[in-house]
């Protein structure tokens, strides 16, 4: 019996790394996981020299951008200065309507549930394939992230963290195809689910087609999850197909957020109120 | 013995971290080369198969740790390509670089199918939205393999570690 497998030990060797892999693989889809000791130990590894050079490039682009591009400096300070008055105004009504609303809120004792707080991070890494979206953020379990928190920029929703470890996680874009965002066509309040596509690009699911949808309808976070705050931009129709067997719209969704040229993102990491 | 591990570590790893870093020019939707690809199949001609297969297993697992892909999910894709490799040996010598581009496009083609066999049949995906990024990361991989190639043939040869037997891009 130990000559049967001694003399077939490479076969055997061969056919454990094939199991090992198909279980991790099992196990994954049924759950995905979070980060085990190897995972780590391997991340831990990996992600200073990712960071470090990172780095290197972001601040010599910057410097660049900095030192080197100075001659449109004087045109765009004074047209930032007076976007700047201009938001001042509208920051001045917001604030009003925001003290109005509390007022409200407090006389129909409503009570605001949680509160965010944002953390900037900067990515170390994008996805090694070309099938998944996920990239690689240069905070981790140190820095307060949990699986689960959103991942935003100025511009929109960027995806959510999957997996932390010690000083580094990975987040999972909302244009893959595992992704899914509780939103809100702003114009019609029409609620739907926004999946990735893989293409960068999204689609609305599960609006009736009794909605009134355009192109070029907002669309926008709802805040249901409690992983993003309600309102922040997803993205813009950008087609939508009517006559199709089912109850439901085929909505085309193009994000706002442009995912090849971003650099930084904030964490949402949910603090409850006391 | 032990540079000859650690250089093939290192090698492993350059690759790795050039395949994952953000600055690294990639395509529209941010479609990558395959440049482990290079490496694997570099793995399947010179190495024998038992410590082939803990290379891709190895190689495989820290690709899954980085990328959205599932665990375990690139250890089967490069232990399939080892096998594949080695099958195919039988065969051909992967002396000319026709026999290479050859041995590279079946390479691929293995490592495409069993990723949209893990869509279809796992996740219930229309995979036919890949098509575009398929052909895409096809392009880009082989413009790229030429180079990563005959790199790790230059550094390995150089060490005098293994079988010359590949041909010189």
């Amino acid at each position: 019996m130990l000559q049967f497998f001694l003399k077939r030990k490479r076969f055997f060797f061969l056919l454990v790394l094939f199991i090992v892999s198909l279980s991790l693989f099992a196990r994954d889809v049924e759950k995905r996981k979070q980060y085990n000791i190897f995972d780590r130990l391997f991340l831990e590894l990996f992600s200073p020299p990712l960071k470090f050079s990172t780095r290197l490039i972001n601040r010599s682009l910057m410097l660049w951008d900095k030192y080197f591009f100075l001659v449109n400096l004087k045109k765009e300070n004074s047209l930032l200065k007076e976007s700047l008055r201009k938001l001042e105004i509208e920051n001045m009504l917001q604030r009003e309507s925001a003290l109005e609303n509390r007022r409200l809120r407090k006389l129909l004792s409503f009570k605001k549930k949680f509160s965010y707080k944002i953390l900037p991070a900067e990515i170390i890494g994008r996805d090694p394939s070309s099938w998944f979206k996920t990239i690689l953020v240069d905070k981790g379990i140190t820095s307060g992230i949990f699986r689960g928190a959103g991942i935003i920029t100025p511009r929109g929703i960027v995806g959510k963290i999957i997996n932390v470890s010690g000083n580094t996680a990975k987040a999972l874009l909302i244009t893959d195809v595992n992704s899914s965002v509780d939103a809100l066509v702003k114009r019609t309040r029409a609620r739907g689910i926004v999946e990735g596509n893989s293409e960068n690009s999204c689609k609305l699911s599960y609006v009736l087609k009794t909605e009134d949808i355009k192109t070029g309808d907002v669309i926008i976070s709802s805040g249901l999850h409690g992983i993003y705050p309600k309102g922040v931009l997803i993205g813009k129709v950008s087609g939508v197909v009517k006559n199709r067997p089912g109850f439901f719209l085929f909505i085309q969704v193009k994000p706002s957020v442009d995912f090849s040229k971003l650099n930084e993102v904030l964490i949402v990491l949910k603090k409850k109120q006391p | 013995m032990i540079l000859k591990r650690f250089l093939f570590f290192v090698t492993g790893f350059v690759l790795l971290f050039f395949q994952v870093h953000p600055y690294i020019p990639s395509g529209k939707n941010g479609i990558r080369p395959e440049i482990l690809l290079g490496f694997v199949i570099y793995i399947g001609i010179n190495y024998p198969l038992y410590k082939g297969a803990l290379a891709c297993f190895v190689l495989g697992y820290c690709f899954d740790v980085v990328s959205g892909a599932n665990s375990g999910l690139y250890s089967v894709i490069y232990l399939n390509i080892l096998i594949i490799i080695k099958f195919l040996q039988k065969f051909f010598n992967f002396e000319t670089k026709t026999e290479l581009f050859f041995l590279f496009f079946v390479c691929l083609l293995v490592k495409i199918i069993l990723i949209f066999l893990s869509f279809f049949l796992v996740y219930e995906y229309n995979v036919f939205v890949f098509k575009r990024s398929f052909l895409i990361e096809t392009l880009y991989s082989l413009l790229l393999f030429p180079v990563v190639f005959s790199g790790i043939q230059k550094i390995f040869n150089s060490q005098n570690t293994t079988t010359n037997n590949a041909v010189k891009f």
